[in-house]
């Protein structure tokens, strides 16, 4: 499984698999495109903080973890700090997930 | 996904960012790049980061506009690039344009996502990937339309010609590109292409059809050879629904539009020449029912006609071999070709139907001589002494025909008077009689075999009487009787004659009939009917005994001779009572026909003279012993019989039929108390199917003569419309 790293505001690299990465079409789009991320297999994302990213990245890989899930079996509820919430939203909306 | 949606004064990044115009130019010359395919170059993110701040900042409808007068912008110049600079191929090119157009369009729409989800779908604005379709469509394809038309119908048709050089998947991508691009409300394909497509593929069979100069039999196999080749040529650049379409317009123009050749011409020849399988291949060709209709009509007019140029071999002595001929020449031809639409359709009920509505034509096509020829052939049948089985066979077949007969009353006429003539002759096997009467009350009905049944009846009743009669008085002679009722039997009645003289045997006889009869059932009449009759005479000639059956009143003339030597005809009318014509007819049987000349006549003419003189013939002699004298038909009779050969229903039939139309009306009307005249005529028509066809002429000489004896009167505001009197 590949991997694509994701850059944020500070440098910080998250690592994400390019699956779950493509849980967001922007993301998706970035990486199936010929621009210079799909080459460098890099995102920088330099306005989102590096702990909201890394929230990000857990809850893409939580999706795409369990999407194929059926609804019966039990899904962990995904925590969201409420003060990163607002933030959050921000980013999700950005990402278009 | 999320459906709120909040926005910070900023969203994310920067909060002091650059000016609409220097964002415009990044991302302007951002798409530059990608059109000349240095994508490699750009960062996602960046031009992504520009959309979304553009975006949030509320300049989503300054920015659409912007990448749409971009994209007009980008087209136009590709445009002059491509089409007014090269010389190759416009298609190739349009082509060329279009794939270029359709990456660059693909990777811009994905920077464009977030001005997509936030600005075009809450504005109802087209997607920027649609739009810049759209702007291709109108500023490339539509400026090149009526070349990229003529291009690829020029294309299609040499493929169809059978050109190796055809690019198919180019004709493919462009194609899949039309049905692309959207046009009002349907793809730019069924608005456009589409019409100049089926146009071109009509000009280009039309064109085929005038200029067809093969023969019309191998029309079909032609039909399916150009079938199959579109269907192949289209198969490879065209989709399913697309493919039927074509073929459906194909058939239209080979099959539909040139259906008076396909029937008149591809048809009939294929009839003519037997040619079995291309008829099957030209029906399965036709696959519009009212093409398939027009196909079985002309089978069936084409059957028609081969059925009505079997005309009876007139020059065939006898009429029973011309009608016996006749009709299993007909009935051979109605199985050949019932094998052979049976085979070609694929439901039962139209090919029957089709030979059937043939036959139906046939045989109301000679009016009463066709009805006579069947009747005749019957009674051949069932004189015949071949098995039965194969009798009940025949048999079968000429009830099938009898169904489709029109005129059933004028066969009815003649086969009572067979069937008559058979059972008391009894020339016939009753239960072949009985099948056949049964079988065609199956058919037609009961009120058809009335009196058929009521003959037979009386014919068992007789042979009961008869043995009765034998065991209780002392009978010289083996002697049957047969008493008919007279309504059932074709027979005039005869109780006007004058009392004939029976010569002693025979009134002895005939009293204890009478009596015997009478005491059984008392209060009926018996009117005696000698000219029905026949009578077994064993004479020793000087050479030979013979028995001779011969009619009654020829034996009651020759039994006149074992009193007298020599008679005039006369003294043998004074001496017997026979009326005249019957008596010259008998002398003409007994002294001129040459096989039985049981009398000598003086002088020897051909003319029967009241002073003519008989004597017996004692040297006469034949080759057998029983002997058969048939009546010979006077001349007068001879002659109607000759003039009612080939028309239309005698006198005495349309007198029937007038009474039967007149019952029908009368009958129809009192149920339905009032009526308009073509509602009147659909029933009547109805009632009386089954023994004739009726012919709107007769109906309205009913109506009128009807009307005249106030059974109905004519509505005095429209007269047209009958109501029934009481």
């Amino acid at each position: 499984m590949s991997e694509v790293i994701l850059i944020s505001k500070n440098n910080v690299e998250v690592p994400i698999s390019r699956e779950a990465a493509s849980v967001s079409p922007v993301l998706r789009s970035m990486l199936s495109s010929p621009f210079i991320e799909q080459q460098q297999n890099k995102i920088e994302l330099k306005d989102i903080e590096s702990h909201v990213l890394q929230k990000v990245a857990e809850y893409l890989e939580y999706h795409q973890k369990y999407i194929k899930v059926s609804e019966n079996e039990d899904i962990p509820d995904f925590e969201v700090p409420t003060e990163m919430s607002l933030e959050l939203l921000l980013v999700a909306d950005y990402l278009n997930i | 996904m999320f459906k709120i949606q909040i926005r910070s004064p900023g969203g994310l990044g920067d909060k002091r960012a650059p000016s609409f115009g220097d964002s415009w130019e990044v991302l302007k010359n951002a798409m530059w790049m990608i059109y000349d395919g240095r994508v490699s170059e750009l960062s996602f993110e960046v031009l992504f980061n520009v959309v979304y701040t553009l975006t949030l900042r509320k300049q989503g409808a300054e920015l659409y506009e912007k990448i749409g007068r971009f994209f007009e912008e980008k087209l136009h110049e590709l445009k002059i690039s491509a089409f007014e600079t090269s010389s190759t191929n416009v298609l190739s090119t349009l082509l060329q344009v279009w794939d270029k157009h359709c990456e660059s369009l693909r990777l811009i729409s994905d920077i464009t996502m977030y001005l997509d989800k936030v600005y075009c779908k809450e504005n109802r604005r087209q997607l920027i990937y649609d739009m810049g379709l759209e702007k291709f469509r109108d500023i490339i394809l539509k400026a090149s339309k009526g070349e990229v038309h003529s291009q690829m119908g020029k294309e299609i048709n040499n493929a169809r010609l059978g050109s190796e050089t055809v690019d198919f998947q180019a004709l493919k991508s462009l194609i899949a590109m039309m049905e692309t691009l959207t046009d009002i409300s349907d793809t730019y394909y069924l608005t456009e292409f589409e019409p100049s497509l089926l146009q071109d593929t009509r000009d280009f069979y039309r064109n085929f059809i005038t200029n067809y100069t093969g023969e019309a039999i191998s029309y079909p196999k032609e039909v399916q050879v150009l079938l199959d080749k579109e269907r192949e040529v289209d198969a490879k650049f065209l989709n399913q629904d697309i493919m039927i379409k074509l073929s459906t317009v194909v058939e239209g123009i080979l099959i539909s539009d040139n259906i008076q050749f396909v029937t008149e011409q591809v048809v009939s020849e294929l009839l003519r020449k037997d040619l079995h399988s291309d008829l099957r291949l030209m029906f399965s060709l036709s696959r519009a029912p009212q093409d398939k209709k027009r196909l079985w009509k002309q089978c069936s007019q084409y059957i028609s006609g081969e059925g009505m140029s079997i005309t009876g071999d007139l020059t065939l002595k006898k009429r029973t071999q011309a009608a016996v001929k006749w009709t299993s020449e007909l009935i051979d031809m109605k199985k050949k070709y019932e094998l052979v639409l049976r085979d070609i359709a694929d439901d039962d009920s139209i090919d029957i139907k089709a030979v059937n509505e043939a036959f139906a034509v046939i045989l109301s096509h000679n009016g009463k001589r066709n009805a006579d020829f069947l009747a005749t052939y019957l009674d051949s049948l069932l004189r015949s002494s071949a098995a039965e089985d194969l009798t009940k066979l025949q048999m079968e077949e000429a009830i099938a025909m009898f169904k489709l007969l029109r005129d059933k009353d004028v066969f009815e006429k003649l086969y009572l008077q067979q069937l008559s003539k058979r059972l008391l002759q009894q020339r016939s096997p009753i239960k072949l009689e009985k099948h056949l009467v049964n079988r065609m009350k199956e058919e037609v009905g009961g009120s058809f075999t009335l009196k058929p049944e009521g003959m037979f009846r009386d014919i068992s009743v007789s042979q009961v009487n008869n043995t009765r009669f034998h065991q209780s008085y002392q009978v010289p002679y083996a002697y049957d009787m047969s008493v008919l009722t007279w309504t059932c039997w074709p027979f005039q009645q005869t109780s006007n004659e004058k009392q004939i003289i029976l010569p002693a045997a025979l009134e002895g006889l005939k009293l204890d009939y009478e009596n015997y009869y009478m005491k059984t059932y008392s209060g009926r009449v018996l009117t005696w009917a000698y000219h029905l009759g026949s009578l077994d005479i064993g004479f020793q000639f000087k050479k030979s005994y013979h028995i001779i059956t011969m009619p009654i009143y020829a034996a009651i003339i020759f039994m006149l001779f074992e009193n007298h030597e020599e008679l005039t005809t006369q003294d043998m009318s004074d001496l017997t009572n026979i009326p005249e014509n019957e008596l010259i007819r008998n002398l003409l049987t007994l002294a001129i026909a040459p096989k039985t000349r049981l009398l000598k006549k003086q002088p020897m003419s051909k003319k029967v003279l009241p002073s003519d003189k008989f004597r017996i013939n004692h040297s006469f002699s034949s080759p057998t012993t029983k002997v058969k004298v048939l009546a010979v038909l006077s001349k007068s009779e001879s002659e109607t019989q000759a003039t009612s050969n080939n028309d239309s229903p005698t006198a005495e039939i349309l007198g029937e039929r007038r009474q039967c139309v007149e019952a029908a009306i009368v009958r129809v009307l009192k149920r339905n108390q009032k009526l308009y005249s073509d509602q009147l005529f659909e029933k009547v028509r109805e009632s009386v199917t089954s023994r004739f066809q009726l012919d709107p002429g007769t109906f309205h000489k009913s109506v009128d003569r009807l009307v005249e004896r106030e059974y109905m009167q004519r509505d005095p505001d429209d007269s047209s419309f009958y109501h029934y009197l009481p």
